[in-house]
């Protein structure tokens, strides 16, 4: 607005976003724009109390607010106003050291470069090793990633930085061409906005038994070495790569998500499915390894739905009508179901995915339109034989990623 | 005890070109004044009480509010209108 067509403007922006503004605005070239706050919060608020509001004092600078906007407008700019010049940013040093290992870690939580957990001191030693696990040279670089498209700076990073990640996340070189794969998509893992949002990462194809992802029993939880620490490494390099996640700035999750430490890691159980995997469903041959990318609010267990309830004769079909109506349209719905759900649900006439995505499609829309489209909707097949449990949330598909090539 | 020179883990960040600020107006008596509700929770009932705040206190000042297509989108509709009859705008509300 303030450059691109001349108009003066103003931001009114609640207090807590105080620390955000200033670092984003001066990496978006424009440390003087001007911004009024106003206290927080302002949804529930009524009329009343939002014109009382504008009535008062900034909870930043203690002048009336109005006063505060019209000033903005009006003041003449000073010459420091007017600059414009280029700024070159550093993260920092190439390498830190030598030093003890209980004082690298501290010093690592201090810039806040890690999850608060332990991590794998990456050693030129380590990084040599994992970089191993590419063919690639180690400065080429991968993508790039924001803490939120659109609102933040987008960082960029090598294979070397991903295989730092990759080492302090405790991963073998043999899963950084996977690694890799999810830094290419440029999702970063922690998103800054307030929803506290979730990630998660669907991997098909030979490389899951190559690496021995676990896709039976506990298929989404902490028991694989893979499956853990792939997670752990998407969300160090958001935080590194992409300078996601610092608390007040580029992370402003109300409550936070549990989920962002490793993220939702889904390797497919494709044998036991009836139906295509979900990469072939995306265009990819099934000898192929790829990541796809699913962004959204999180998993939990259909039994946790008043429509997830057991039954003497289990209509599955129904039951994730029923659950998907109540989600939220905007990430659509994902399910996760066993095999033996998976089974189940082709028994009740669903031998094709297309088929089964369309029926559910057309039962969550038919009263009103909820969903925009049958890519609203996604039905995954992962974990153990055991029971018929399965997990949904609002969880949308974003990219798929070819893991073969970064070998 | 052993020491370990580590790899500093973190990516590139680009750089930053300054940009200029829009001149200041010396009054805004008779100008238009967009008010711009960013579509976040609540805001269309601030940016009312907004309106309503210059119609009281300030009457000379034609206030208009006008919302993008959806928020987070960049509307080049909605900047070429203010582009094309306004002298100011205020966003809000950012939360």
């Amino acid at each position: 607005m303030e450059t691109e067509i001349g108009v003066p403007a103003v931001a009114l922006v609640t207090r807590p976003f105080k620390q955000l503004v200033d670092e984003n605005a001066a990496k978006k070239g424009m440390p003087n724009l001007r911004v009024t706050y106003v206290p927080s919060p302002v949804w529930g608020k009524t009329a009343e109390e939002l014109h009382g509001y504008l009535e008062g004092n900034s909870p930043v600078t203690g002048k009336p607010v109005m006063q505060e906007i019209i000033s903005h407008l009006t003041t003449p700019l000073s010459r420091e106003d007017r600059t414009t010049r280029t700024i070159e940013q550093s993260a920092g040093p190439a390498q830190y050291g030598p030093d003890t290992p209980e004082n690298l870690q501290q010093l690592f939580m201090d810039k806040r470069m890690t999850d608060y957990l332990p991590i794998v001191m990456p050693t030129e030693e380590r990084v040599a090793e994992m970089l191993n696990g590419t063919s690639h040279d180690p400065d080429e670089v991968v993508g790039k990633m924001s803490a939120t498209p659109g609102v933040f700076e987008e960082w960029s990073y090598t294979v070397r930085t991903v295989a730092v990640n990759a080492v302090m996340a405790g991963a073998k070189p043999e899963y950084l061409p996977v690694i890799l794969a999810i830094a290419e998509a440029g999702t970063e893992s922690i998103s800054s906005s307030d929803n506290s949002f979730a990630r998660g990462v669907v991997i098909n194809g030979p490389i899951r038994d190559e690496i021995g992802l676990n896709y039976e029993i506990g298929a989404m939880g902490p028991f694989s070495h893979a499956n853990a620490t792939i997670g752990r490494a998407w969300t160090l390099l958001s935080i590194n790569g992409g300078n996601a996640a610092k608390v007040g700035t580029t992370y402003m999750g109300v409550v936070g998500n549990p989920t962002n430490w490793t993220n939702i890691v889904i390797a497919e159980n494709e044998t036991a499915s009836p139906w295509s995997p979900f990469h072939v469903q995306k265009g990819f041959k099934p000898e192929e390894s790829v990541v796809s990318i699913l962004t959204g609010w999180g998993m939990i267990s259909a039994k946790n739905s008043v429509h997830g309830i057991w039954a003497k004769k289990m209509d599955f079909t129904s039951q994730l009508t029923n659950i998907f109506k109540t989600q939220d349209p905007m990430f659509g719905a994902t399910a996760v179901v066993s095999p033996v759900v998976a089974n189940y649900l082709k028994e009740e006439g669903h031998g094709s995915m297309d088929e089964l995505i369309n029926t559910i499609f057309e039962g969550v829309n038919a009263e009103q339109r909820h969903f925009m489209s049958p890519r609203s909707i996604n039905i995954l097949v992962t974990g153990g034989y055991n029971n018929l449990y399965y997990d949904y949330g609002g969880m949308f598909y974003e990219k798929s990623v070819s893991v073969d090539k970064w070998r | 005890m052993t020491k370990y020179t580590v790899h500093d883990p973190r990516g590139f960040p680009p750089s930053v070109t300054g940009k200029r600020l829009a001149p200041r107006l010396e009054s805004l008596d008779g100008r238009v004044l967009y008010l711009v509700d960013c579509l976040f929770d609540n805001s269309e009932v601030f940016m009312k009480q907004l309106q309503r705040w210059f119609a009281e206190h300030l009457p000379a000042i034609i206030t208009r509010i006008i919302t993008p297509r959806e928020s987070w989108v960049d509307d080049p509709d909605m900047r070429k209108r203010i582009e094309s009859d306004g002298d100011a705008a205020i966003f809000g509300v950012g939360l």
